[in-house]
């Protein structure tokens, strides 16, 4: 490929301006702050393939799996109530992953340092990251719940007690922001994707199962998706580990503010 | 203006930058020369809040960098050529420009100022170094601001973006604007620099106009004759410092002038065919005054 780029003579006439007359208007402080860095946030992951990738999978495994359940299961009555919200724990999975990326592709790319040269005040930037990962991952579990509705229909069963579904829908949405949220803390914390990735996946669906089958019920029920998967319910007659949806949660929340909290004093100590 | 206040930085056990206090004045290029580790990244790093100094302070017009209003409006820092390959040029500006609150029209225009409009909806990974630079530079250009920082921005770049570079810098000092510019092409720098700031081991080494350096230069006389061992022996007589190798090579001689050796050699029948000044270059120079601050060096 052969790129041409302009001459210099061709940009003279675009330096009309004194470095030293700025033609920008002044910005607001403190929320003006926020709200430029939830800006430049949005932007970063509108333009980003890896967000459009998330989202697409959501859907395409959401649907997928709500369809698998609701075609091949036959040993319980399946509607489409009750099977939709299996993609939640998919999109949970999605939505700790793009928590994970919106810090480590910047700490990778070492684009991190525009950031922080534009918004020298780091909490600023974190609090606009979090901001628009809560709005991305509910989004990502609204798309992966309707995905999963839809899977369901498609395979042909009932739609069933609709009364549940707000409910189902509530706490999937809150289970996925909160996956988000951790994943944005932990890579704060390791400010490497693989890694990040990589240690949450082993640590959610291996050693949390690992330990399940030897610890002691009190224990295993404290650990983090455990805590998370009882916000989604979605557990078999008889093995119910998890406690009430409002304890577990704010047992999960606690890991979640943990991660931010621990990811925000490193990345303020540290250097980009 | 930008003062740098007894700046110091350590690394476990390792001094980065040692009580670093110089001073960056509007309408002038201000080269930052040293040798590879010797502190010139983390001192910039410093200066835009990106790396938090022991002790020391930086401040712009007496205002330290946590607490300018709009950072980008008053430094335009581009310390190295990075942004997300997967993005295109005018999106990875954009997010610089919301960042700042500014209209996402200055990311075209400052596309336009530094000749990569051709390429600004194609991705960054598929840049040249060289177009990257470009595009560094246009970030840093994004808040019009009163200073530039830049760390390196030659390297990549060809001798057109070379020339053009210089060319774009020395006509920005020349509106009022404030440019501190690192780099290792000493000879480069001194095409277009006002004054320079010199570094070793973090220290600083000297810090003055490039003609004080220059001046600073020892010069000294080449002088070819046939009667060397003449010559040099009636010099070393009056206490002259002469420099004379075994071989055919002319003499070099410090501590007098040319007009003083003519006589001599017109006093005592001595042929000249050859009686030069020498004077030694920037680099030559900056090399002497950062010999003993170098980190890394070829065997």
């Amino acid at each position: 490929m052969t790129t041409t780029l302009d001459s210099p003579a061709t940009h003279t006439a675009a330096r009309t301006t004194p470095p030293t007359q700025s033609a920008i208007a002044p910005l607001p402080r403190a929320s003006g702050r926020f709200v430029a860095a939830w800006r430049s946030e949005l932007v970063k992951l509108a333009t980003i393939r890896s967000s459009r990738a998330i989202l697409a999978l959501a859907i395409v495994v959401g649907g997928t799996a709500s369809f698998m359940v609701a075609r091949f299961v036959t040993d319980e009555v399946i509607t489409v109530a009750n099977v939709f919200g299996f993609s939640a724990v998919f999109t949970a999975v999605f939505a700790a992953v793009s928590g994970i990326l919106t810090y480590t592709a910047e700490a990778e790319h070492n684009t991190a340092q525009h950031t922080f040269a534009a918004e020298p005040r780091r909490s600023i930037v974190i609090g606009a990251k979090t901001a628009v990962s809560v709005t991305y991952t509910a989004a990502l579990a609204l798309a992966g719940l309707a995905a999963g509705a839809a899977g369901a229909a498609l395979a042909g069963v009932e739609t069933g007690d609709t009364s549940s579904i707000p409910t189902t829908i509530a706490w999937a949405t809150g289970f996925a922001v909160l996956a988000g949220v951790l994943g944005l803390g932990i890579g704060l914390i390791t400010r490497h994707s693989a890694a990040a990735i990589s240690g949450v996946l082993i640590w959610w669906l291996v050693v949390e199962n690992l330990v399940a089958v030897f610890a002691p019920e009190r224990i295993v029920r404290l650990m983090p998706f455990v805590a998370g998967n009882g916000m989604l319910e979605i557990v078999d007659e008889g093995e119910q580990i998890a406690y009430e949806r409002p304890v577990t949660t704010l047992i999960f929340a606690g890991y979640v503010l943990a991660a931010l909290i621990i990811g925000t004093i490193i990345t303020a100590r540290t250097d980009p | 203006m930008i003062t740098i206040e007894a700046l110091t930085k350590t690394y476990g056990d390792r001094l980065a930058v040692d009580n670093l206090s110089f001073t960056v004045q509007p309408g002038l290029v201000t080269g930052f020369v040293g040798p590879n580790g010797s502190g010139k990244s983390t001192t910039m790093r410093m200066m835009v809040g990106l790396t938090r100094p022991d002790s020391g302070n930086v401040h712009y017009n007496g205002t330290p960098y946590h607490h300018l209003e709009r950072p980008i409006s008053t430094i335009g820092a581009a310390l190295d050529a990075s942004a997300h390959p997967g993005r295109t040029a005018r999106n990875h500006l954009r997010i610089m420009c919301a960042a700042s609150a500014l209209p996402r029209s200055r990311a075209d225009e400052v596309l336009a100022e530094v000749g990569i409009a051709s390429v600004a909806d194609q991705r960054v990974g598929g840049f040249s170094l060289g177009m990257r630079q470009r595009l560094a530079l246009a970030g840093a250009l994004l808040g019009n601001p009163e200073t530039l920082l830049l760390d390196e921005p030659a390297n990549g770049l060809d001798p057109d973006g070379i020339r053009w570079l210089r060319g774009y810098l020395r006509d920005y000092a020349d509106r009022g604007g404030a440019v501190l510019v690192s780099s290792h092409l000493i000879a480069e720098l001194s095409l277009f620099a006002d004054e320079l700031v010199v570094i070793g081991a973090g220290r600083l080494l000297a810090a003055a106009s490039v003609d004080e350096i220059t001046n600073r230069a020892q010069t000294s006389v080449r002088v070819d004759t046939p009667q060397r061992d003449e010559l040099a022996g009636l010099l070393r007589n009056q206490g002259i410092n002469v420099v004379k190798d075994s071989g055919a090579n002319p003499l070099t001689i410090t501590g007098t002038h040319r007009a003083a050796i003519a006589q001599l050699a017109l006093d005592h029948h001595i042929r000249l065919d050859e009686l030069v000044d020498q004077r030694a270059s920037l680099e030559d120079l900056l090399v002497d005054l950062t010999h003993d601050a170098v980190e890394f060096t070829s065997a």
